[in-house]
C-alpha cells in the first residue's frame, strides 16, 4: 500500500482513530496489527521474508543476552543471515550480472526471478542496527517479541524510512505519546506538506525529468534542456524522498510517536561533508555508527580514513540501488569528500591569499552554489538508465543554448506551460522554506501560531492546491515513491 | 469539556469548508462537454416539456434537429446522441433520463448493432484501439452529468470492466482536477448553474460538404446477422423497457454513406423491430438524403441531411404518433426561442461563410433568396461536384446540360421558385422577392440582372470584380432587400473569394 492511494486514505484515519481509542498500554499491540496488515498488502512472500528477519533478530537479540561469551558468533550468524536476505532478494541479479562481466561472459546472464520484497533495504538496516545496539550494549535486547516487531514493521518507516534507532522507538513504543489537538494538528500539517512536494512539485518535475533522459538518445538533447532537466531532478529526489519523509513522520506523530529528522536543508550545504550531514540523516548517521566507525572511522590515519570514506559511500550507492550507476554515485561523493579534504591545505592558501572573508555572504554562496553543482551532476548518476547516458546528459547540458529558456522549446518535455512554471513556482518555495528552516524558523509552527483564519486559509489552500494541481489521476503515469524501490 | 466542544466544532467546520471547497471545484474542474450537452434536458424534463427522446450515437446527434422539429411540427424533443456511444450506452443513457421524464416517444437509432463486445474498455474483444479509446472518452459526454446514484453505478459495472476506469466515471474528479490550467469563465459560472449550454436542446449541426464519399457496394437484398451481437440484445432491452413503461418507441436507422456491415444492420434492426412489432424507419434505403452533397463526412449529416431526416421523422409522428402540436402555447416559449434562435444562428453561419460549397448547401435550406451566377469558362463548368451541388440545388439538369456557359439560378423561397438561364439564353420577368427580374448575357464581362422598375440598377456587374467569375447575390427573401454580395473565382476549384 502506498502512501499516495486511496487505499492508505481509509486505512490511516482507521489506523489513527482506533489507537487513539485503545488504552495506551496496548497501543504497540495495535500498531503492529496495523503495520503487518499494511505491509501484508506487499504480499505474503514479502510478508513471509519480513517475519523471518524479525523472528531472527528477536532470537539474536535474546542469544546475545544469554550467550555473552558466544555474542560475537552470534551477531555475525545474524548479521550474515540478514545481509544475505538482502543480497539474495536485492543484489543476486546485480551479482550474476557482474559475474558475467568478469569471466566475460563464460557465465552467461542468469536472471533470477525473484519476489520484490518492499521496503527490505530499510528494515533490514533498522534490524541490523538494533543487532549491533545489543552486542554493543547500548541497549537491552527487547523481551516482548511484538514490541520489536512493531520496531522493524512500523507501518509509516517500513517502505522507506527514516531508519530509526531502537533505542529512540523501543521506549515511545512502550509509553506513547498523548495524542492532543495541538500534535495532531501539527502532524496533519506535516503529512499535508509531504503530499504537497510530492504531488504537486516532485511528480510534475519527473514528467520534465522523465521526458529528457528518456528520450535524451533518440533526440539528442542539448544545452539548456539539459541542464533544467539536472537542476529539475536534483529537487524531484528532494521533494520525492523529503515529501515522503515528511508524510512518514507526520503519520508517527498522529500515532504518538516520533521519529528522527531525515532532511535538514541539504541544497544549503556549504560542503559535500555536510550535505551528508542533512541529507537522509537517518541513513548516513546509520552508515557512520554501523560502518564507518567499525572501519575505523579516522582513527587509523589520513590514508585509511579516504579508505573508509570511499567504502562507506560506495556502500551507500550500492544500497541505492543493484546497478553500477548508483555506485558511481556514491564513489563521486565519496572521491568529492576525499578531494575536498585533500585540497584543504590548499583552499586555505588560497582564502588566505585572496584575503576572502570565510564567514562573508559572498563567500558562503559560493560555497553553497559549488556544492550544489557537484551533488546535481552526481545525481545524474542516480537517475541515468547507465553510466554512458549519465556521462552523455552531462555533455549535453555545457552546450550554449540560453535562447531555449525563452523560446518556449522547454514546454516540449511533458509539462505545458503552466504546468512547467507550477513546478519551478514549487521550487522556489522549497528554496524559501529552506532558507527559513536554515534559520530555526520552522514554517509549520509559524502557521499554527497564527489567528484562525489566517491558519485555515493556509492549510485550505495547501490542501486544494495539492488536490487540484497534484499529479495524480490518469494521464499520468503515476510515481511512486523513488526511495521506496530501494 | 468546553475546549473539547470547540475543538470538536472547529474540526467539523474546517471539514465542511474542505469539503464545501472541493465539491466547489469539482464543479469547476469538470469538462463542461456533458452539461453544456444536458443542461437544457433538466430544466425542460423538470417542466414535463419532453415529448420524444432521440436516442443513438453521433448520427443522431448530427442528424435530429429539435429545434426544427419544433418550428416546423410544434414537438418538444431532446437530443440524448452520444458520440461513439455503442447501444449498451444508449440503453443506460436512457436508463439515466427516465429518472427525469416519461417522454411520450423514444426514437432510438440503431446505427452499430453489429458491434459484439460487452464491456466498451474490453481490449481484446475489440482490437480497435482508437474505437476503444473514442468509446470510453467519449462515454464522459453521456455520463458525467448524471448525479452518482445506484443507476450510474449499475451502468458503469454494465459498462466498463476495469475498476480504475469505473471509477473515474463515478468520481470523475479524479480525471478533472488536472483541467486547472484551462478552466475559462464558463467553468466559474457552473458552479451557479449558468454556463452556457447547448442551445439545439442536445443536437450538434454541421456544415461541411462532403463531395466525394466511397461508395461501397451493396450486401444481398435483405441480409440479416445470423447470430445475436450485444448490439442486438440492447436495442431489445430499450425496446422492452419502453413497451414496459408504455413509451412508444420508433427505431430508425439515420442515413448516411453505409458499408456492406451498416446496410446488413439496418435490415437486422428491421427483423428486430418486426418481432417486436415496433415501427422502424430504414432511412439508409428510403432516399432522403444525396451522399454526395447531404453528408459533412462519411458518417454524419451536414445540417441540408439533418434538417431532411428531422422533417422525415416530425412528418412520421406527426401521422402516427398522436403528439399535440406545442407552437403558440406560452408554455412553451422557451422552445419558440431557442428554435427562432437557431434560424438566426443559420443566417448569420450562412453569411460570414466563407467556402462556396457550405454556403451554397446552407442557402438550399431557404433562409435566405440568393442569386448564383457563373461566367461562361468558368470552372464549374468542368467541376461535377460543383454541378452535382446547384443541381441538388435547382432540381433540374439545366446546369448539368451546360458546357461553357455562362449560367444564372435565382432561387427564391419567398415564392418557392427556382430560375435558371445559361448559355445565350436569358430570363424575363421572373417573379422574386426582389420584384420581377430580368436577366440577359450581354458578352463575356457583361450581362444584365434588373428589376423590372429599376433598369438602372445592373446588380451582375461590378467594374473592380470583372476578373472573378462566380457572383452570389444574397438577398431578404420576404422583402428582396440585398444582403450580400460576394464574387469568387473557380481557378484551381478552390473557389477563393
Amino acid at each position: 500500500m502506498s502512501f499516495i492511494s486511496f487505499a492508505f486514505m481509509v486505512f490511516l484515519p482507521v489506523a489513527v482513530l482506533i489507537n487513539f481509542i485503545v488504552p495506551r498500554k496496548y497501543r504497540y499491540i495495535w500498531l503492529l496489527i496495523v503495520s503487518l496488515a499494511f505491509y501484508a498488502t506487499a504480499g505474503i512472500a514479502a510478508t513471509v521474508i519480513l517475519v523471518v528477519s524479525m523472528a531472527s533478530i528477536y532470537a539474536a537479540g535474546l542469544l546475545l543476552d544469554k550467550y555473552k561469551n558466544k555474542a560475537k558468533q552470534i551477531f555475525i550468524a545474524c548479521l550474515i543471515f540478514n545481509l544475505g536476505i538482502l543480497f539474495v532478494f536485492k543484489y543476486l541479479n546485480f551479482f550474476m550480472r557482474i559475474l558475467g562481466l568478469v569471466s566475460f561472459g563464460a557465465i552467461g546472464d542468469i536472471r533470477f526471478n525473484l519476489v520484490l520484497v518492499l521496503g527490505l533495504s530499510f528494515y533490514i538496516l533498522k534490524a541490523v542496527g538494533y543487532l549491533f545496539d545489543v552486542y554493543r550494549g547500548d541497549i537491552e535486547a527487547e523481551r516482548d517479541p511484538a514490541m520489536l516487531a512493531l520496531f522493524i514493521s512500523f507501518f509509516p518507516q517500513i517502505l522507506a524510512g527514516p531508519i530509526e534507532r531502537a533505542g529512540n522507538l523501543l521506549p515511545q513504543f512502550r509509553e506513547p505519546k498523548t495524542v492532543d489537538f495541538d500534535r495532531f494538528r501539527d502532524g496533519l500539517l506535516q503529512i499535508l506538506w509531504g503530499y504537497f512536494l510530492k504531488l504537486v512539485v516532485a511528480d510534475r518535475l519527473a514528467i520534465f525529468v522523465n521526458a529528457v533522459f528518456d528520450t535524451e538518445a533518440q533526440l539528442d538533447i542539448k544545452g539548456a534542456t539539459a541542464l533544467v532537466a539536472i537542476i529539475f531532478y536534483t529537487f524531484e529526489i528532494y521533494t520525492d524522498f523529503a515529501g515522503y519523509s515528511h508524510i512518514s513522520i507526520g503519520v508517527a506523530r498522529i500515532l504518538g510517536i516520533d521519529v528522527m529528522k531525515n532532511f535538514d536543508t541539504p541544497y544549503l550545504a556549504m560542503s559535500i561533508a555536510e550535505f551528508w550531514r542533512r541529507w537522509h540523516i537517518s541513513l548516513s548517521s546509520w552508515l557512520r555508527d554501523y560502518l564507518y566507525i567499525p572501519l575505523g572511522g579516522n582513527r587509523k590515519g589520513t590514508l585509511r580514513k579516504y579508505l573508509n570514506i570511499l567504502i562507506v559511500f560506495a556502500v551507500s550507492g550500492l544500497w541505492h540501488g543493484a546497478n553500477f550507476t548508483f555506485v558511481v554515485w556514491g564513489l563521486l561523493h565519496g572521491l568529492y569528500q576525499v578531494i575536498g579534504k585533500a585540497i584543504t591545505p590548499a583552499r586555505d592558501k588560497i582564502i588566505e591569499l585572496f584575503n576572502i572573508g570565510r564567514y562573508s555572504f559572498s563567500h558562503k554562496v559560493v560555497k553553497t552554489a559549488v556544492t550544489f553543482f557537484l551533488v546535481s551532476y552526481a545525481w545524474v548518476f542516480f537517475r541515468a538508465d547507465s553510466i554512458a547516458g549519465a556521462i552523455r546528459v552531462i555533455r549535453s547540458s555545457f552546450y550554449f543554448t540560453p535562447w531555449k529558456f525563452v523560446d518556449s522549446s522547454l514546454y516540449g518535455f511533458g509539462l505545458s506551460r503552466g504546468n512547467f512554471l507550477l513546478g519551478a513556482a514549487g521550487i522556489v518555495l522549497v528554496i524559501i522554506v529552506d532558507l527559513f528552516n536554515s534559520r530555526g524558523v520552522v514554517i509549520r509552527e509559524n502557521i499554527l501560531k497564527q489567528g484562525l483564519w489566517l491558519r485555515w486559509i493556509i492549510m485550505i489552500a495547501g490542501i486544494l492546491i495539492t488536490v487540484i494541481c497534484g499529479i495524480w489521476g490518469p494521464g499520468y503515469n503515476v510515481a511512486d515513491f523513488i526511495y521506496k524501490q530501494f | 469539556m468546553k475546549r473539547k466542544i470547540n475543538i470538536a466544532l472547529k474540526c467539523i467546520f474546517f471539514t465542511i469548508t474542505v469539503a464545501a471547497l472541493l465539491l466547489a471545484s469539482t464543479v469547476a474542474l469538470r469538462r463542461k462537454d456533458s452539461i453544456y450537452k444536458y443542461a437544457d434536458f433538466f430544466e425542460v424534463a423538470k417542466k414535463d416539456q419532453v415529448d420524444v427522446l432521440f436516442l443513438g450515437s453521433s448520427h443522431v446527434i448530427n442528424a435530429v434537429n429539435p429545434t426544427v422539429l419544433y418550428n416546423k411540427y410544434g414537438y418538444t424533443s431532446y437530443n440524448m446522441g452520444g458520440h461513439g456511444s455503442l447501444l449498451q450506452a444508449t440503453y443506460w443513457e436512457l436508463m439515466e433520463a427516465l429518472q427525469y421524464t416519461t417522454p411520450e416517444w423514444v426514437v432510438v437509432d440503431a446505427y452499430m448493432l453489429e458491434k459484439d463486445y460487452r464491456y466498451l474498455d474490453d481490449r481484446d474483444a475489440n482490437p480497435d484501439e482508437s474505437e476503444v479509446n473514442t468509446s470510453i472518452e467519449q462515454l464522459h459526454l453521456n455520463m458525467d452529468v448524471w448525479p452518482l446514484n445506484k443507476l450510474k453505478v449499475e451502468a458503469m459495472n454494465d459498462l466498463v470492466q476495469d475498476k480504475d476506469l469505473k471509477r473515474e466515471f463515478l468520481f470523475d474528479f479524479i480525471v478533472y482536477h488536472n483541467r486547472w490550467e484551462y478552466i475559462t469563465e464558463d467553468d466559474f459560472k457552473s458552479i451557479v448553474g449558468s454556463e452556457s449550454r447547448n442551445e439545439l436542446f442536445g443536437a450538434e449541426m454541421r456544415y461541411d460538404v462532403e463531395t466525394a464519399p466511397v461508395v461501397y457496394p451493396r450486401p444481398e437484398e435483405g441480409e440479416i446477422f445470423a447470430d445475436e451481437t450485444v448490439g442486438m440484445t440492447y436495442l431489445t432491452k430499450i425496446i422492452e423497457e419502453c413497451q414496459d413503461r408504455e413509451i412508444g418507441v420508433l427505431v430508425t436507422f439515420d442515413p448516411f454513406n453505409p458499408e456492406p456491415k451498416d446496410v446488413i444492420a439496418a435490415n437486422t434492426a428491421g427483423a428486430i423491430c418486426s418481432a417486436y412489432d415496433v415501427p422502424y424507419l430504414n432511412m439508409l434505403d428510403a432516399d432522403v438524403i444525396d451522399i454526395y452533397s447531404d453528408l459533412n463526412d462519411r458518417g454524419h449529416l451536414n445540417v441540408t441531411g439533418a434538417t431532411k431526416v428531422t422533417n422525415i421523422i416530425g412528418q412520421w409522428l406527426k401521422d402516427n404518433a398522436g403528439l399535440e402540436d406545442h407552437r403558440g402555447d406560452a408554455k412553451y416559449a422557451y422552445w419558440e426561442k431557442l428554435s427562432n434562435k437557431y434560424y438566426e444562428d443559420l443566417r448569420e453561419k450562412i453569411l460570414s461563410e466563407d467556402n462556396l460549397f457550405t454556403k451554397l448547401r446552407a442557402l438550399s435550406l431557404g433562409e435566405y433568396g440568393f442569386v448564383l451566377y457563373c461566367n461562361s469558362g468558368s470552372q464549374v463548368f468542368t467541376d461535377y461536384p460543383m454541378k452535382h451541388l446547384i443541381k441538388e440545388i435547382s432540381d433540374t439538369n439545366v446546369i448539368m446540360d451546360t458546357k461553357t456557359g455562362p449560367y444564372i439560378m435565382i432561387y427564391d423561397p419567398g415564392f418557392n421558385k427556382v430560375y435558371e438561364a445559361s448559355g445565350d439564353s436569358g430570363l424575363e420577368n421572373v417573379e422574386t422577392a426582389m420584384g420581377y427580374m430580368y436577366y440577359q448575357p450581354v458578352e463575356q464581362n457583361f450581362r444584365l440582372l434588373y428589376e423590372e422598375d429599376d433598369e438602372d440598377t445592373n446588380y451582375l456587374y461590378d467594374e473592380s470584380h470583372v476578373s472573378e467569375d462566380i457572383q452570389l447575390l444574397i438577398y431578404d427573401k420576404n422583402t428582396g432587400e440585398v444582403i450580400d454580395k460576394e464574387y469568387y473565382t473557380s481557378k484551381g476549384g478552390n473557389y477563393g473569394k
